[in-house]
């Protein structure tokens, strides 16, 4: 007759209940952690990232003209033209044309940045984002804000 | 006919008075002649005895079971018996009740909670989180919905006052050092209490959809992208998107109304069952 | 073995029913309350505690018929304001990042300082240095990452550049303040348990100062492109 150990079939019976007590919290925290994806969306509903700006004769030569809604500067200089991100790369502000001499500067923490939108001065930590121009059907310009360009890069209508 | 009917209202108006001239309050007023009376209204004995009058009454027993307490045994009885109550203790030493003990503090921050979201869930009624609506019922309410000004207002600075008070309230416990042993898990509670006080007051800071309100948020929120690696995703995850909208403010807006204030809540109510614990500092 | 009749009836002596509530550590604090006046909560903590209320209430009511909560233009995201100011319980915050990298500014500090204050009823008697020590270099530090990281530069420009966006130089030297407290701490003149809690204590207070101090500077002393200016400028 195999002898009944009490203590023996208390560890069993202990071990067989935490692994089950484990079991639950892992799988539990699992599922949680996998129900967290919920709040990352998948679709966005924001702005065309590719649009049309205007004809290129419209803009002023030598000035950076603002094109707000967009966040983007478009600096023409006789034929040519460049878009410079507004967006600061320090905290996301949007920078502003200088009275003055040309370039930018920002009005959250103070950084400046040149004409062609290198950093100068200031917290910014790198220099402005230069976008791709092209040209539309009806000869309007196109800005793609998805593909940068070096820096001091221009397109020539 | 009409005679009939008078007679028995005669007779409950009568026995309204008689009812009145019987009770404490009148007869505290009473006691005293001419001048002497309005004195003896402000001087507690006429406030005492309405006070017991009242809670004698059939609708106080309704509602609370018992009259108020009048013996001193009853006294402290009654914090650990009511339900509203039972969060003190029935005594406490003559120190914890001196003012400069506690400066009223933490009392003040729980207090100002209370009116923060009183005052929220007026606002409610009106408010829309819609980029295109958010704006205008600001506006709305400053200047068409009745008391809408005041209530934003009240709203506005109380949550200027929590965080000041918190912070006033961390100070003392830092002066008296009461964050010694028992104290410091509560101490570690309090941290979490002054840090969602500060994330709700950031929240609601987005919600007027104003020029401030956008621009304090961008910053705010590109900080966290400036964390290596996880940064971006978790600002991502923050804003419903690449930039401050019509996501972020829904976001932002049921953290605001509901996520952060019910989790701040928990940890007050803990936050007091620990003071209850651990003995508060002044001797409990 | 014991009979029914040997049992006493304990009833009769004391008439009290006593349970069982809890186990807790340390003295019964009856004893060290025993020569303490005690008042019951009832009414004297409650009236209290309503007068107090009412007291807010009407402050809140007086102050939110005065003064109107700031409402400024419609969000445009085309045009940031000039300058652009956090709620003034973020402009230390703020006014770091003037100085140094966002992910010092906006991570680094924000979360040691948090850590710092949860930690710190666990530093017993002399070492309560450390905590409010690190809590008054963690706000003091990163003002000079800009400047330490200028003699990086000079010496090395490519390394400079590549460590500018962690702010090293901040990381770096609170790591060597922590350590700095941990001797201090440690070292025989903080032997003396009075003056180490003396000493921890106004840390503490400089560090709450400096806070208050940046606000200030933030709200009254900041004007466009976060330039100095005077507040009756
Ligand atoms: C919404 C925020 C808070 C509320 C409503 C609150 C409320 C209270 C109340 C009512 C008390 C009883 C004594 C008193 O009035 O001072 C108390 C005690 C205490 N609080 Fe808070 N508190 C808050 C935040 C904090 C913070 C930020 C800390 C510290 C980091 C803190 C740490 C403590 C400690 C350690 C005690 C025990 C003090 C003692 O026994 O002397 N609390 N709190
Ligand atoms: S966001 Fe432009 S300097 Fe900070």
């Amino acid at each position: 007759m195999p002898e009944f150990n009490v203590v023996e079939e208390e560890k069993k019976s202990r071990r067989f209940f935490m692994a089950g007590l484990f079991a639950f919290f892992t799988s539990f925290g699992l599922i949680v952690i996998g129900a967290l994806r919920y709040i990352v969306p998948n679709v966005q509903y924001g702005k065309a990232e590719r649009f049309k700006v205007g004809m290129p004769q419209d803009f002023p030569d030598k000035q950076a003209t603002y094109i707000a809604d967009q966040q983007i500067f478009i600096v023409r200089e006789g034929d040519s033209y460049t878009a410079i991100s507004a967006t600061c790369t320090h905290l996301g502000c949007a920078v502003r044309a200088n009275n003055a001499a040309p370039g930018f500067f920002c009005p959250c923490h103070g950084s400046r940045y040149e004409a062609d939108g290198k950093n100068e001065a200031g917290p910014a930590p790198r220099p402005l984002d230069t976008f791709e121009v092209s040209l539309g059907h009806q000869g309007e310009l196109v800005v793609d804000k998805r593909t940068t360009v070096p820096r001091g890069s221009r397109f020539k209508v | 006919m009409s005679t009939d009917q008078a007679a028995p209202e005669r007779g409950v108006w009568r026995r309204l008075f008689q009812a009145i001239r019987k009770t404490g309050a009148y007869q505290s007023l009473g006691q005293a002649g001419g001048p002497a009376r309005l004195s003896r209204v402000f001087s507690g004995s006429f406030c005492r005895a309405l006070a017991a009058d009242v809670s004698r009454s059939v609708p106080w027993k309704a509602v609370f079971n018992r009259p108020l307490p009048q013996t001193p045994k009853e006294q402290s009885e009654i914090a650990i018996s009511s339900f509203w109550l039972h969060i003190h203790p029935a005594t406490i030493t003559r120190r914890s009740l001196k003012f400069s003990t506690t400066y009223g503090l933490g009392g003040l921050c729980a207090g100002l909670f209370m009116m923060l979201v009183g005052t929220g869930v007026l606002l409610m009624f009106y408010y829309v989180p819609a980029t295109d609506h958010a704006y205008k019922d600001m506006v709305d309410l400053q200047h068409v919905v009745s008391l809408g000004r005041l209530l934003r207002n009240m709203h506005r600075w109380s949550a200027h006052g929590l965080v000041v008070f918190v912070s006033l309230h961390m100070f003392r416990v830092f002066m008296q050092k009461a964050f010694k042993a028992p104290r410091q898990l509560n101490w570690v509670v309090g941290v979490i209490l002054l840090v969602f006080t500060m994330m709700l007051s950031f929240t609601g800071y987005l919600l007027p959809w104003d020029q401030l309100a956008l621009w304090a948020v961008t910053v705010g929120t590109n900080m966290a992208g400036a964390i290596p690696i996880v940064g971006e995703k978790f600002r991502f995850v923050l804003l419903g998107g690449p930039t401050v909208d019509q996501a972020t403010l829904i976001r932002f807006y049921v953290l605001h109304v509901v996520v952060l204030p019910l989790v701040m809540f928990i940890f007050m109510v803990y936050h007091f069952w620990r003071v209850r614990k651990d003995g508060f500092s002044g001797g409990a | 073995m014991a009979t029914e009749d040997s049992v006493q009836p304990v009833a009769e002596t004391d008439p009290k029913e006593y349970g069982l509530l809890g186990f807790v550590q340390g003295r019964p604090p009856a004893v060290a309350d025993q020569e303490e006046e005690r008042v019951s909560v009832y009414p004297h903590l409650i009236s209290r505690e309503f007068l107090a209320f009412g007291v807010m209430f009407m402050t809140l009511l007086v102050v939110s018929t005065l003064f109107d909560a700031p409402l400024e233009e419609l969000a445009n995201p085309g045009k940031t304001p000039n300058p652009a100011k956090a709620p003034w319980y973020f402009l230390s915050l703020q006014e770091l990042l003037h100085y140094s990298p966002p992910f010092i500014a906006g991570f680094v500090v924000p979360s040691v300082l948090v850590l710092t204050v949860c930690t710190l009823p666990f530093f017993r008697g002399r070492l309560l240095v450390v905590p409010t020590g690190l809590l008054l270099a963690t706000i003091i530090v990163p003002m000079f990452d800009g400047l330490i990281w200028n003699v990086i530069h000079s010496i090395a420009p490519g390394f400079a550049d590549a460590i500018r966006v962690y702010g090293l130089p901040t990381i770096a030297l609170l790591i060597l303040t922590a350590v700095g407290l941990f001797k201090w701490a440690l070292s025989s003149s903080m032997d003396d348990p009075k003056r180490a809690e003396r000493i921890s204590t106004r840390l503490f207070i400089v560090f709450v100062l400096f806070l208050l101090a940046l606000v200030l500077i933030g709200e009254y002393f900041r004007g466009p492109e976060w330039k100095w200016v005077w507040p009756w400028q």
